[in-house]
C-alpha cells in the first residue's frame, strides 16, 4: 500500500550517490547546508568480493558485471538497446558506477573544451580548460589518485597526491617501443591509491580494479566520500528511487518525489535541486517530470534532454608476446597511456583522435571473453595452443574514441518496461558515425603497428566492443544558449533556476578521455558556484 | 547479507541438493571433451573432472548458469559430434554460455590451474620504479604536444 509522507526540508537535495552527487554532497555540506541524497541503490558489499579468491572471473559474470542487464540487481532498470550499437555499463548505488570502474584517471585537454573553435565541428563548452584546472587539484587530492607529474600533453599537470603505480613488465616494453617510435607515452595517473591515504588503502596488485576491490585502495565515493559525508551530516537514502521532481507555479524546483524501499511514495522538498543520475538516469528523471508548464519534461524547452548522447565507441588491440607479462600481478586501470593520435591532424580525414592505454588482459576464463579479446570461439582444436599463447603473454591497447554528438543518438522513456518501483525504464537510440569509425580504424591500425614494434608475435583486434559503454555523456547538454542547450556553464537549468544538473549528460563534447575526474571537477565548480549565489538564489516559496 | 561461498568446504559441497542429474553429468563430459580435448601435457574436460567437483563449485557462486548449462546440453542432442568444429556448426544458442561454464569449471581445477601457470590473486606490495625520469626523457623532450586554449599562447601540437 503507497502512501505519501514528507521529511524535513533541505537546503539541497541531490539525486545520484556516484562521483557526482558525492562531490556537490561534499561541497554543500562544508558550506552549512542540509544535504540529502536520493540514491535507488544499496552500499556495495564487499563481502561478496571474490579479488582474493579463485572465483573472481566467475562473479565478473554476474554479481559483478557492470552491465545492468546482465546483473539484474534490484535497483537496475530496464534499458532496451535493440537500436544502440553499444551496451551502457553502469552501477546504481552508492559509490555510482564508479564502484565498477577501472580507475583510469584523465584530465581533458585544453582543445577538447574548443572543438569547434579549433576543428569547425560540433559545439565549444561555455568554460575552458583553465576554468575547471583548480578543481581538477582538488578533485585529485579527494579522489586519491596516483600519477607522475609533467606530462607534456597537458599544460600544467605539476603534482598528484601518490606516485604511479609501477608500468609493469607489459607497460615498460610499450614505453621503449614508443620511444623508439617517437610516440607520446606517460606513466598511468588512476585513482588508485599507491599507499595508505586518507579512507583509501595502499593497492596490493591484485589486478582486480573493476570486481569489488577489498583493499579499497580504488577511489569511489563510498570509499572515499560516504563515510566522511555521513559523519558531517548529509543524509543519505538508499533504496530510494526518484520518480519525479516537482515544480511550483513559478517553475521552481520544489521538491523529489521518490519510492523508498518499502514502496511508500515519499517527497523531499528543497531549495536546490541537483541531478546527478547520469547520462542515462538524469535525462530519464526530466523526461519523467512533465507538468503543464513542462509538457515534454522538465528544462527542456530547446527540445535537448535526452539528445546528443555520446558513447565513446571503444576497441582494443591485443599483443601476443614471447615474454612473461603476468597481467595478474600489477595494477589493472592503467599502467601507461598515450596520446600520441589524440588531437586532429585534417590529413588523416577525420576529425579529433582518441587516449590508448595499456590494459591488462586477464586470466583463463577472460580468454575467451568480449574484452579485450572479442569474444570469437577458442574451443576445440585449437584451445590448449591459445590458452598457452594469450594467458600472461599478452597486453592490449584499449583505445577510447572521441564520439560527436548528433541529435539522433538519444535516450527516450520506453513505457512497455516498468523498474522496480515501477517507472518506466529507458531506451537507447545509438549509432556510430562515420568520423568515428574513421577514427576507430586509424587508430587500431596505429595500436597493432605501435605493438608489433614492441614485439608482438600476433595482434588480434576487436575493431568495436559492444559491451562496452562506460561513458554516457551529452543527453542534457551545457551551452549559453536557451534555445539549443539545457543548463548553462555551472550546470544550472535555463528554464528552473534552481535545478543544477552535474553529472556527464552536460557535456557538449565527449572528449576521448575517461570522463570521471571532469565530471567531478564540474560538479565541484557548479556546487561552488551554488554556494556562492545563495544570496541571489531563486528558490520556490 | 551473505558471503558466497568464500573458501568453499567439500562438507559445505555435500550439503548442496545434487543440482545436476548423472545423465546431465555424463553428456557434460562428453561436451567438455569436445570443449577440451585431450593433449600429451593437458587433460580433456572430463579428465579434469568439469562435469563432477567443478562445475559444481561454478554453480555455487553462479547458480544462474544451472538454467544454460541446463537448456545447452539439452540442445546437444544424439549423435554426437565428432569435435568441437561439428558441434559449433550446428549452431545451438545455447553453447556459448555452457561453453564458458565448463571453461570456468576447467581452470577451477588447481592441477589445470597450475599447469597453465595461474593461481588466485596474491597481495604484491607496491615498490615504486626508480627509472621513470629516464624512461620519459624522449617524450619531454619534444616538448608540449597539446593544442592550447585559442589566445592563451602558441600551438604545440604536431599537427
Ligand atoms: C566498467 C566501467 C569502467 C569504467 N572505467 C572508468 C575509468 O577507468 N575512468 C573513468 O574516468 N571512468 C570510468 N568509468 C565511468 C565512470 O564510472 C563514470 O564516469 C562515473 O561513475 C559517472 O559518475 P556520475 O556520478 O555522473 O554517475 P554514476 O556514477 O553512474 O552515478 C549515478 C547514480 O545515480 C543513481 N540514480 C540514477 N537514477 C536514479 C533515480 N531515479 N533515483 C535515485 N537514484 C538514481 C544511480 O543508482 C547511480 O548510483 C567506468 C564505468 C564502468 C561501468
Amino acid at each position: 500500500m503507497q502512501h505519501s509522507a514528507a521529511s524535513e526540508k533541505a537546503d539541497v537535495v541531490i539525486v545520484g550517490a556516484g562521483p557526482a552527487g558525492a562531490v556537490a554532497a561534499r561541497k554543500f555540506v562544508e558550506d552549512g547546508y542540509r544535504v540529502v541524497c536520493i540514491e535507488q541503490g544499496d552500499w556495495p558489499d564487499y563481502t561478496e568480493s571474490h579479488v582474493a579468491d579463485e572465483y573472481l572471473e566467475l562473479s565478473a559474470g554476474k554479481q559483478w558485471n557492470p552491465q545492468p542487464s546482465v546483473r539484474q540487481a534490484f535497483s537496475d532498470y530496464p534499458i532496451d538497446t535493440t537500436e544502440s550499437d553499444v551496451e551502457p555499463l553502469i552501477w546504481n548505488g552508492v559509490g555510482g558506477s564508479t564502484v565498477m570502474y577501472a580507475g583510469i584517471w584523465m584530465r581533458l585537454m585544453p582543445s577538447d573544451f574548443r572543438v569547434r573553435s579549433l576543428d569547425g565541428v560540433a559545439d565549444d563548452w561555455p568554460l575552458s580548460y583553465e576554468d575547471l584546472a583548480p578543481y581538477y587539484e582538488q578533485i585529485e587530492r579527494d579522489f586519491g589518485v596516483s600519477g607522475y607529474p609533467g606530462d607534456p600533453a597537458f599544460p600544467d599537470i605539476d603534482a598528484y597526491p601518490m606516485k604511479p603505480a609501477p608500468i609493469g613488465a607489459a607497460g615498460r616494453m610499450m614505453a621503449e617501443a614508443h620511444n623508439r617510435l617517437g610516440w607520446h607515452w606517460w606513466p598511468g595517473s588512476n585513482a588508485i591509491a599507491t599507499e595508505d591515504y586518507r579512507n583509501q588503502g595502499a593497492c596490493v596488485q591484485r589486478g582486480a580494479c573493476m570486481w569489488g576491490c577489498i583493499n579499497k585502495s580504488k577511489a569511489s565515493p563510498d570509499v572515499t566520500h560516504w563515510p566522511d559525508l555521513l559523519n558531517q551530516g548529509v543524509r543519505l537514502v538508499t533504496r530510494a528511487t526518484a520518480q519525479e521532481i516537482e515544480t511550483d507555479s513559478r517553475g521552481l524546483a520544489t521538491a523529489v518525489v521518490y519510492v523508498d524501499g518499502d514502496g511508500v511514495t515519499r517527497r523531499q522538498e528543497a531549495d536546490l535541486v541537483v541531478l546527478a543520475a547520469n547520462g542515462l538516469g538524469t535525462p530519464r528523471l526530466l523526461q519523467l517530470s512533465t507538468s503543464k508548464r513542462f509538457p515534454n519534461g522538465l528544462a527542456n524547452g530547446s527540445g535537448m534532454v535526452g539528445k546528443r548522447l555520446m558513447m565513446h565507441p571503444f576497441a582494443t588491440v591485443v599483443g601476443v608476446f614471447d615474454e612473461k607479462l603476468d597481467p595478474w600481478k600489477s595494477v589493472w586501470g592503467q599502467p601507461i597511456y598515450s596520446l600520441e593520435f589524440y588531437e586532429t591532424v585534417k590529413e588523416r580525414g577525420f576529425v579529433r583522435g582518441a587516449k590508448w592505454n595499456v590494459t591488462p588482459t586477464g586470466g583463463p576464463q577472460s580468454m575467451t571473453a568480449a574484452f579485450p579479446w572479442g569474444g570469437k570461439s577458442i574451443w576445440g582444436e585449437r584451445f590448449h595452443e591459445t590458452v598457452r599463447e594469450r594467458l600472461g603473454h599478452s597486453l592490449a591497447w584499449g583505445i577510447v574514441a572521441e564520439d560527436l554528438p548528433e541529435e539522433h543518438n538519444r535516450v527516450e522513456l520506453d513505457h512497455s518496461t516498468r523498474d522496480g518501483s515501477g517507472l518506466p525504464g529507458v531506451k537507447m537510440i545509438y549509432r556510430t558515425s562515420k568520423n568515428t569509425k574513421d577514427l576507430l580504424a586509424f587508430n587500431v591500425d596505429r595500436a597493432a603497428e605501435s605493438l608489433r614494434e614492441a614485439g608482438a608475435s600476433q595482434t588480434i583486434v576487436a575493431p568495436m566492443i559492444r559491451e562496452t559503454g562506460w561513458h554516457i555523456l551529452g543527453t542534457a547538454t551545457m551551452g549559453n544558449d536557451p534555445g539549443s542547450s539545457v543548463v548553462d556553464g555551472y550546470g544550472r537549468a535555463h528554464e528552473v533556476p534552481n535545478l543544477i544538473i552535474v553529472d556527464g549528460s552536460t557535456w557538449p563534447t565527449s572528449s576521448g578521455m575517461n570522463p570521471t575526474p571532469t565530471i567531478a571537477a564540474f560538479s565541484l565548480r557548479a556546487a561552488e558556484h551554488a554556494v556562492a549565489q545563495r544570496g541571489s538564489q531563486a528558490v520556490a516559496s | 547479507m551473505t558471503a558466497v561461498s568464500l573458501g568453499f568446504t567439500d562438507s559445505a559441497r555435500d550439503a548442496l541438493p545434487d543440482l545436476l542429474r548423472a545423465d546431465e553429468r555424463a553428456s557434460l563430459a562428453a561436451v567438455a571433451d569436445l570443449l577440451i580435448p585431450h593433449t600429451d601435457q593437458m587433460p580433456s574436460g572430463s579428465e579434469a573432472d568439469v562435469q563432477g567437483e567443478f562445475i559444481d563449485r561454478v554453480l555455487s557462486v553462479r547458480p544462474d548458469l544451472l538454467d544454460a548449462v541446463r537448456t545447452g546440453l539439452a540442445q546437444v542432442e544424439e549423435p554426437l559430434p565428432a569435435d568441437f568444429a561439428e558441434l559449433d556448426a550446428r549452431g545451438l544458442s545455447g553453447l556459448r554460455a555452457l561453453a564458458e561454464a565448463v571453461t570456468a569449471a576447467y581452470f577451477l581445477n588447481p592441477d589445470v590451474a597450475k599447469l597453465v601457470g595461474y593461481r588466485k590473486r596474491s597481495a604484491i606490495p607496491i615498490r615504486f620504479d626508480e627509472d621513470l625520469d629516464d624512461l620519459v626523457a624522449s617524450v619531454t623532450g619534444r616538448g608540449p604536444i597539446y593544442r592550447p586554449t585559442p589566445g592563451l599562447g602558441p600551438s604545440h601540437a604536431n599537427s
